[in-house]
């Protein structure tokens, strides 16, 4: 299981290099929250250190890949999808032939700035894409679309794939049983074992913005208690 | 004890990483009271500064900016992003300090005020503190240990922090005689009670980045001891 960070606030470059110092495996960058210089210069220097940037996306039109994946994210996470021919179009719009079209310009971060002939074979397989489904999706339909070429992973919104409750249980078995990868978001550390155990691969820990407000929240909570205890001991 | 404690002392965190837009209002409802905005170590666009620092006026909590140096052209530059809050860095005589309140008030004539707070960081500037400490206009004495350890030659050695606080009780004992409020940077719950207890009305708690840190640890120990089996 790889443990990815997800930053929403932290915009500068350095936090990228701050991220691969800790040892976190991937990063995922909220396109929707920053702007796409910001996600550009995160992404390179992440391509930089060898630490891969996938980027979420508005939703699954492919005007939204281009730019996060020329900038020098190494891959899209994209919401949005409702069924198998969104899923497709998100392959069409995201790999180069004979995927998709997703279509060429000049030489740029994507490919290292490599000039022709571009391996597309090899950018192709470089190149990452989560899903991101409704929870609700019928499990077969979960399955056909995990079954894409082209789809690397997927992940439920706003549901866990602890929660085995009636057919969720069943679109998470889709997924594992068609050998892509099982997406998920960690809230808390004492989550990430039994997400773990239900067959979560990339797992993305809470955001930069949850974790910091939590962090101060709790910290000056305590540290405004202490004073004051401190001061009635006095 | 250099300050009977009143209130509790007001909390702040540096902010060198995090410019994104949902993170004031986050932060302020964490319960920090003003976030310092550095420019002196970090590449943060002055379109971003004056975007948070708008934010910023509609939220219970401050922006307080720390300008490239104390310079003219910088203070104008920190200013311009509509800054009202100025921590000035490298203040090491009463001159100088009139100088950055001279300064303030030109570029911003009329009703407009400036908190201003400076930093000292050398030891000329706490040869000069107390003359510091009663420049009028001057809000706010602030110790900025690093550089002063550097020019101390006591950076990273054995007592450093126990040879730092003579310094620390320096700009207190200056700053109570001038009446106005000090402030000091913790990183331990032991120097956060240390300092309330010494009546510090202001602290500067951790920076993003050591929270940061602080915060995927133990995710990350968790990572490692699933990895080992256990």
């Amino acid at each position: 299981m790889l443990l990815g960070a997800a930053l929403v606030t932290a915009q500068s470059p350095g936090v990228a290099l701050l991220m691969a110092k800790l040892g976190l495996g991937y990063l995922e960058v909220d396109g929707t929250a920053m702007s796409p210089s910001a996600a550009s210069s995160i992404s390179l220097m992440g391509r930089a250190l060898g630490l891969p940037v996938i980027q979420r996306v508005h939703d699954f039109h492919r005007a939204y890949f281009g730019p996060a994946l020329e900038g020098g994210a190494r891959g899209l996470s994209v919401p949005g999808v409702s069924n198998l021919a969104e899923a497709q179009e998100v392959v069409m719009g995201s790999r180069y032939a004979p995927l998709g079209v997703r279509g060429t310009f000049e030489p740029s971060p994507h490919n290292d700035y490599a000039n022709d002939p571009q391996d597309l074979a090899g950018l192709n397989r470089d190149m990452h894409v989560t899903l991101r489904l409704s929870p609700d999706m019928p499990a077969e339909e979960v399955g056909r679309i995990a079954a894409l070429d082209g789809i690397d992973a997927i992940e439920f919104e706003g549901a866990s794939p602890t929660d085995h409750a009636g057919s969720f249980a069943a679109a998470t078995a889709a997924v594992t049983a068609s050998g892509t990868l099982l997406s998920a978001q960690a809230s808390r550390v004492e989550d990430i074992s039994e997400l773990a155990r239900a067959g979560v691969q990339l797992l993305r820990y809470a955001d930069d913005a949850d974790l910091l407000a939590g962090y101060f929240s709790e910290e000056l909570s305590c540290l405004r208690q202490a004073i004051k205890q401190a001061r009635d001991v006095v | 004890m250099t300050q009977a404690p009143k209130a509790l002392p007001r909390f702040g965190t540096w902010s060198m990483l995090i410019h994104g837009a949902p993170v004031l209002e986050r932060l302020a409802g964490a319960g920090l009271d003003f976030i310092r905005l550095d420019m002196e170590h970090t590449p943060v666009d002055d379109a971003v500064v004056a975007r948070l620092v708008r934010e910023a006026e509609s939220l219970p909590i401050d922006i307080c900016l720390r300008p490239a140096s104390a310079r003219p052209v910088d203070l104008e530059r920190a200013l311009a992003t509509g800054a009202r809050r100025l921590c000035v860095p490298q203040v090491e005589t009463a001159q100088l300090a009139r100088s950055i309140v001279d300064t303030v008030s030109r570029l911003l004539p009329g009703d407009a005020s400036v908190h201003l707070a400076v930093m000292l960081e050398s030891p000329e500037a706490f040869q000069n503190c107390e003359a510091i400490a009663g420049v009028e206009g001057i809000d706010l004495l602030v110790i900025g240990p690093a550089d002063l350890a550097q020019e101390l030659g006591i950076s990273g050695t054995p007592g450093e922090e126990e040879k730092l606080d003579k310094y620390r009780y320096l700009l207190a004992e200056a700053a109570i005689k001038h009446g106005k409020p000090w402030e000091i940077g913790v990183w331990t719950e032991a120097s956060v009670l240390r300092w309330a207890g010494e009546g510090c009305p202001v602290l500067v708690y951790m920076t993003d980045t050591s929270a940061l840190q602080a915060c995927y640890a133990p995710a990350l120990a968790e990572m490692d001891r699933l990895a080992s089996g256990g």
